[in-house]
């Protein structure tokens, strides 16, 4: 008798656990026409949390700037987690409370998962930073997906068009890559774009390191041997890593001549947020990316970075350009289709023209990418600057590797 | 031949900073009986601690050293507040339940560094004197790293002093073997063990500080870290210094080797190693050879 | 009724209590936002019954499960396009994780304690580095989309209906491990466990049990795993990290490793805690530390603890024999 009791306790006593599960979402939507919520859900602490900061404050500045003519847009920030299946959550917890329209997301693996949720919900994503190409080539992970972020092997052939002008001696390139298939092909990649523009040549030696790994002197010393003899101009080093990789591995080959016997150091990611905590104490760099704060002179930008800098104290890197492209996008797509209706905004994203600090962009219809150009970027350390940080040229590639204006 | 130096040369260029970061958790195991997850917060802290003493500006080495050591003794003390905290309460539980202790710890350090220093990453510029490389048997060598296997040198030596020549030291080997026994014979346990979390502290705080100008230091620091000196610990025996100085050793020639011979293979390098050594010889190059209980 | 027929109905009735009545509740009172998270509180609860078998069990604590968990995934994910049913394609899963865990295991037999855990986390992570490096397994992003296959026949993507597909699994699972525990199997990993010698002594097959023990909980995991590429709608490398292997031992401890049920207690308070942690703050690992290191100082058994608390205050008599206090 006793032990029935038991076991109807133990289905009991789960119950004060279950109470937890009737906390509801708050229901978002939107009030009236013209008030609407457009959610973001990046990493609001661990590993990524700067990054998330950027984008984050980047989106609510666009968010802000689109809230005239009685327009107001209002953002909600979800944390994206550390794996798939919390990007789930936390985008089942916006678009199932009525957010319909969200942006953000900075893990390939998480855009995967969670476009093809969006889409099920009846929702729009417009992703930041999700720079895996196989996302919409050959084929779109879902009709509602739509990315900012201009994708690996973009920068990757757009710095490889500008330095095959600005070095078209170089003969031997040194690789330190992240060890995984894109480390792997960005190399090969980069080597052919540059042989299209009549620059040929070895990638010698080559490094492939693991993700984890934060030690590279064995590499770099080897390395800084390997390219010891020649002349500068003939060599260079590509770096395929990110994030504080690249701060790292500039730190330690500080110890070395390898940047002093090289004539090109450089990589097609984001660059600002990791030399600035350099303090002013790195060589000659080269980056590609989707922006970088002084390499464009508009009014928008200027205010762009004003606002930012206020904010958070600092210049807004790429990331946070990409926050605001995205909250952007989705802003002037609702105006434009009048309402938050996924339908009408998804066939509106890719009929306007986007605001963004750097010009209007605008999505291509097949890849839902964007053709806004990359920004290739030549800087180099300086402590007499606020941030440590000199620009020394900047230009600008398009989508088919040609120079813009 | 030039290769081969290269890669000997490089290999204990490595091995350094492996055996920095691991002597310190080979030495809490070995009197514990317990991993502590906490080591690698504790590591972080070092490299924080030198970075915000200096504010991330170069110095000269006097300088340096005189803030790691700074560093180390405040991580020390850290690490004897972790012990009467934490540790004392789980000792003669299972060795599971103090791993999920310390664990539980690794969580909460690693979130205070976050609120303190914020999540943006930050560097330590290199010693003004150390800065430099040069060039022993056709492989470049950074000083920094020369001066670090003095200091592993140094360290190693120490602990062989403290551990054979000391009266805590003779007290700890006599916890190690039996704390029953020990404890029978007037050796104050308690006593002998917070003071092995506080020296381990002490290391871990050191190799912390001392890897400050290497890498950019983020809360993430812990995690990457402990993996690391796990291995190194587990193959070197589990509790043994001179097993911590030999798999270092080990690990870091194996990964000159690949890095010089056989680049592709870095990433598996660690790990196969690592396999390999528990297939052959599941307690560790210099590990007793454990009774069937678990 | 013979003794055992009458063990056979009480444990039924059991685990149809302790699972489809809360999962009823469940069912009825959650948001849909509820319904998702309580899903994967479900899948977890399997893969961590599973690993129990292990760390509770036998008292052998592998650090190296999400390799299982991870196989069963993208098994299932690697067959998305083929439009099998939820039947063969969790089979599948099963299958193909049983083999990873055979082999593994066969390897790291003669490690115990401490080094199997170590040697065990190697292999694992090996594993995540094979699939992370593999352009053809998805690399970074992993495989997708996986969508929710059939079950009898039915369509089950409403996430309410894959709901109950889950609790049906956890059930069946449930039941066969219940009965396993109070078998003669349970009994003997529970003997190897806190006497290893005696067991030996006794003439029993150690090693074969350790192996059978490991596919076991491998083949678990791996089922948990398929129905997780299907909750996510991908299979990713974080499904196969040793962040995932340390997660689900720590709810196995958190839980009560020593009670049948105590896994899936751990599953459920520490994915709800973490939960609501994550939507309340940014310092989630701040708090969820703290309440780790509350519980693990306070409750040396776990949560079990709290479950006695309970029972003894709602029993109102004499004390029952001790074989059923071990029973749950």
């Amino acid at each position: 008798m006793s032990q029935r009791h038991t076991r109807l306790a133990a289905a009991l006593s789960v119950l004060p656990i279950l109470a937890l599960a009737a906390c509801g979402d708050d229901s978002g939507g939107d009030a009236t026409d013209k008030e609407h919520t457009i959610g973001l859900i990046v990493p609001t602490q661990g590993a990524q949390t700067e990054l998330g900061s950027e984008v984050r404050a980047g989106f609510e500045i666009a968010l802000k700037d689109a809230s005239t003519d009685g327009w107001t847009f209002t953002p909600k920030v979800v944390d994206e987690g550390t794996t798939p299946d919390k990007s789930v959550e936390a985008a089942r917890s916006l678009v199932g409370s009525g957010v319909k329209n969200v942006a953000g997301l900075v893990s390939s693996a998480d855009c995967a998962a969670v476009a093809p949720v969006v889409e099920q919900l009846g929702g729009t994503l417009v992703s930041t930073t999700c720079s895996s190409d196989a996302l919409t080539t050959p084929k779109l992970v879902s009709e509602s997906f739509f990315d900012v972020a201009a994708g690996d092997f973009r920068y990757n052939e757009a710095l490889a068009a500008v330095i095959a002008e600005k070095f078209p001696e170089l003969s031997k390139l040194g690789i330190f890559a992240w060890d995984y298939p894109v480390g792997k092909e960005s190399p090969i990649k980069f080597r052919d774009a540059l042989g299209q523009k009549g620059v040929d040549v070895d990638l010698d030696p080559e490094f492939y390191v693991p993700i984890q790994a934060a030690s590279y002197r064995a590499q770099i010393s080897k390395m800084a041997g390997d390219l010891s003899a020649g002349d500068p101009a003939t060599k260079g080093v590509l770096l395929i890593v990110g994030g504080g990789a690249t701060t790292s591995f500039l730190q330690q080959a500080s110890a070395f001549d390898l940047l002093d016997s090289v004539s090109f150091v450089g990589g097609p990611s984001e660059p600002y947020v990791g030399l600035r905590t350099l303090k002013g104490a790195f060589p000659n760099y080269w980056a590609a990316y989707d922006y970088f704060h002084s390499a464009v002179d508009t009014p928008e930008n200027a205010a762009f970075v004003k606002a930012f800098t206020e904010e958070r104290g600092v210049a807004p890197s790429g990331f946070a350009w990409q926050g605001y492209a995205a909250g952007s996008s989705l802003a002037a797509a609702i105006k434009a289709a009048g309402g938050a209706d996924p339908d009408a905004v998804q066939k509106a994203l890719l009929e306007i023209e986007v605001p963004t600090p750097t010009g209007a962009i605008k999505f291509d219809a097949k890849t839902h990418r964007t053709n806004s150009p990359s920004v290739i970027v030549n800087v180099v350390g300086d402590p007499s600057e606020a941030d440590g940080v000199k620009l020394l040229d900047a230009f600008r590639v398009d989508a088919n590797g040609n120079r813009v204006e | 031949m030039d290769q081969l130096i290269e890669a000997v040369v490089s290999g204990l260029a490595l091995a350094a900073p492996l055996f920095l970061g691991a002597s310190g958790l080979a030495m809490i195991f070995g009197v514990m009986h317990t991993f502590d997850f906490s080591y690698g917060a504790l590591f972080m802290y070092g490299a924080y601690l030198v970075v915000t003493i200096l504010d991330g500006e170069a110095v000269g080495v006097l300088v340096f050293g005189a803030a790691v050591i700074g560093a180390a003794l405040v991580v020390g003390a850290v690490a004897g507040f972790n012990e009467w905290l934490v540790f004392r309460r789980l000792a003669g539980r299972e060795h599971i339940t103090t791993m999920l202790g310390s664990f539980a710890l690794l969580l909460v350090l690693t979130g205070i560094a976050a609120t303190i220093w914020g999540p943006a990453g930050r560097t330590q510029a290199q010693t003004r004197q150390l800065d430099g490389s040069v060039t022993i048997g056709g492989a470049q060598v950074a000083t920094y790293d020369l001066a670090l296997i003095g200091v592993g040198a140094v360290v190693g030596v120490g602990m062989y002093v403290l551990m054979t020549r000391t009266r805590f030291g003779l007290e700890m080997r006599a916890v190690a073997h039996d704390r029953s026994t020990a404890s029978a014979l007037g050796v104050r346990s308690t006593a002998v063990g917070a003071g092995v979390f506080v020296v381990g502290g002490m290391l871990a705080g050191l190799a912390g500080g001392l890897s400050a100008p290497l890498y950019a230091i983020t809360p993430e620091l812990a995690a990457a870290f402990i993996l690391q000196s796990f291995i190194v610990v587990v193959i070197g025996g589990l509790g043994s210094i001179p097993g911590a100085v030999v798999a270092s050793l080990l690990l870091g020639t194996v990964n000159g080797f690949l890095v010089v011979f056989l680049p592709e293979f870095s990433d598996f390098g660690i790990y196969a190693v690592t396999a390999l050594v528990l297939l052959v010889r599941p307690q560790g190059l210099f590990g007793l050879s454990e009774k069937v209980a678990a | 009724m013979t003794v055992t027929r009458a063990a056979w109905l009480r444990q039924a009735v059991e685990v149809c209590l302790v699972v489809l009545l809360p999962a009823a509740i469940i069912s009825a009172i959650a948001t849909d936002l509820g319904i998702y998270v309580w899903t994967t509180v479900v899948i977890y609860i399997i893969f961590a019954m599973g690993t129990n078998v292990l760390v509770g069990w036998s008292g052998a604590t592998s650090f190296g499960q999400a390799a299982y968990f991870g196989t069963g995934a993208y098994a299932v994910a690697l067959l998305r396009e083929r439009e099998l049913p939820n039947e063969v394609l969790l089979v599948l899963a099963v299958l193909a994780s049983a083999v990873v865990a055979l082999t593994l295991g066969i390897l790291t037999l003669r490690a115990v304690g401490l080094r199997f855990g170590i040697i065990t986390l190697v292999f694992g992570q090996l594993i995540y580095l094979v699939v992370f490096r593999n352009d053809g397994l998805g690399s970074e992003t992993g495989l997708y989309p996986v969508a929710r296959s059939t079950v009898l026949g039915q369509d089950v993507s409403d996430q309410r209906t894959f709901f109950w597909v889950v609790v049906s699994v956890l059930t069946i699972v449930a039941f066969v491990l219940r009965r396993m525990y109070q078998s003669s199997f349970g009994l003997t990993l529970a003997a190897m466990r806190d006497d290893p010698l005696r067991t030996v002594a006794l003439g029993l097959p150690i090693r074969w049990l350790r192996l059978i023990s490991f596919v076991l909980a491998g083949a678990v995991a791996g089922l948990a795993g398929g129905l997780f590429a299907q909750q996510q709608g991908s299979a990713s490398p974080s499904m196969l990290s040793f962040a995932l292997s340390g997660h689900i031992i720590l709810i196995c401890l958190l839980g009560g490793r020593f009670r049948f049920w105590g896994a899936a207690a751990g599953a459920i308070v520490f994915t709800w805690a973490e939960y609501h942690l994550r939507s309340l703050t940014d310092a989630t690992d701040l708090y969820l530390g703290a309440l780790l290191l509350v519980i693990v100082i306070a409750m040396p058994d776990g949560l079990a603890k709290l479950w006695d608390l309970t029972t003894v205050a709602l029993r109102s008599r004499s004390r029952t024999s001790d074989r059923d206090e071990v029973s749950v």
